[in-house]
């Protein structure tokens, strides 16, 4: 029995370790933060992962609990980010699909990390899983009308951060 | 439906998208495939899409993360069936364990000293990541009260610039086993400062001057003052947290 639930735990680590790494490197933006967070989130599954009952859950069990890990551990800079701020929407310039190519993967991540942290996990799950925005949803526990908003605002910051980044604005002060 | 408000829509389209039955979405995508400027801003809009997606899915994962995710299971057992001979195993550990902690305080304690820089980097790690205020008040009496109550260092001094912050509150972490105090002052600027008390006697080699080292991501500094050890740590660099080391 319990060689069967350390074979189970295996599966587990095996199928989902990575993704759940990229998710938390996506919200960290720095490498041992987010292996704290994926241990964090096993040890939290290996406590209380037996009372999850339907099985078909699993993954978004485990995304949701490192997210509250995560928002846990950033408890303290949650205190001063109340507002969700509602700005006016500007023409969304054009980002050819070349600029992107010449990033590396850290300076996306690097950018994600200046898009307003309220976004950053919805617009992460958006690119890094093929979530429904209802999944999105479920693994931050917030409405789906606000999911739709945070990605659509998180978007556009992030695709605004890259042009400025392939067009060589990217250190330049953001107004 | 317009083409600006087609575009909108699509904005957030993804191909795998498994909410495109939503009729917006279809008629967007039906106003792409007729209109032939929405369709050429819409597949270079896919193709852009495709390219960040694929950036962030190559983030590299550590090779080590997965053999320390196993090997963390081996510690945190999920759930274990005790037979007999298991509660013998169990029976023969807490003899030994007892020998162990009988020989440790015979022999002393010397195994496994108390360095400071331990203490400096586990405080570093809980401004960083553990962080918890466990009462909040701008009342420093209040809150060396509270810290009492808990067997805390009290009677720590607050130097003369810190004290010109805004105190917001504090809580009580424990470094093997001794109390240490937290109080959390805001910065002002968003930031906070963290200033740890310990006894200095739960140290084997508590700093003797004033010491200012990088620590991870923050700036900290050091100091030992009558029975207590004290380190003040905060976003920035080591000069502009020894301003607030302004006396006592």
């Amino acid at each position: 029995m319990h060689e069967k639930g350390e074979l189970q735990f295996e599966k587990l680590v095996e199928a989902y370790y990575a993704p759940l790494f990229r998710f938390a490197y996506s919200l960290t933006h720095e490498e041992s933060g987010a292996c704290d967070l994926v241990q964090e989130t096993f040890v939290v599954w290996a406590e209380k992962g037996h009372q999850l009952q339907d099985a078909s859950k699993v993954k978004t069990w485990l995304f949701t609990t490192l997210h509250r890990r995560f928002l846990q551990n950033k408890r303290r800079e949650i205190r001063f980010v109340h507002v969700e701020i509602e700005g006016a929407e500007s023409e969304l310039p054009v980002l050819h699909p070349e600029s992107v190519s010449r990033l590396d993967s850290h300076m996306v991540v690097k950018l994600l990390s200046q898009v307003n942290p309220q976004f950053q996990a919805p617009v992460a799950l958006f690119y890094l899983e093929d979530y429904s925005y209802n999944e999105i949803a479920e693994v931050l526990e917030v409405p789906l009308g606000t999911v739709k908003s945070r990605i659509a605002r998180g978007l556009r910051e992030l695709r605004e951060l890259m042009f400025d980044e392939a067009e060589g604005r990217g250190g330049e002060a953001r107004v | 439906m317009t083409r600006t408000e087609a575009q909108k829509i699509l904005e957030l389209f993804r191909p795998s998208d498994r909410d495109s039955n939503d009729p917006a979405i279809r008629d967007a995508l039906e106003l792409a495939r007729t209109d032939a400027e929405l369709r050429t801003w819409f597949e270079q809009h896919l193709r852009t899409e495709q390219a960040i997606r694929d950036k962030l899915r190559a983030i590299p994962v550590p090779e080590t993360l997965k053999r320390q995710l196993l090997e963390q299971n081996k510690i945190v057992r999920p759930r274990f069936v005790w037979g007999p001979a298991q509660w013998m195993k169990l029976a023969a550990c807490f003899v030994i364990l007892l020998g162990a902690v009988l020989a440790l305080t015979y022999y002393g304690s010397d195994m496994r000293e108390a360095h400071f820089t331990d203490f400096q980097s586990r405080m570093v790690r809980s401004a960083l990541r553990e962080y918890k205020m466990e009462l909040l008040t701008r009342d420093i009496g209040q809150l060396r009260h509270w810290m009492e109550a808990r067997q805390a260092p009290a009677d720590f001094n607050v130097p003369k610039g810190l004290a010109q912050l805004n105190l917001t509150g504090g809580g009580v972490l424990h470094w093997r086993n001794h109390p240490v105090s937290m109080a959390c002052f805001d910065r002002g600027d968003k930031q906070m400062l963290f200033l740890f008390v310990m006894e200095k006697d739960a140290l084997t080699d508590p700093p003797s001057g004033l010491q200012t080292e990088k620590v991870k991501k923050l700036a900290t500094v050091s100091w030992t003052q009558g029975q207590n050890t004290y380190l003040l740590a905060g976003p920035g660099d080591e000069a502009s947290l020894r301003k607030y080391i302004g006396g006592s």
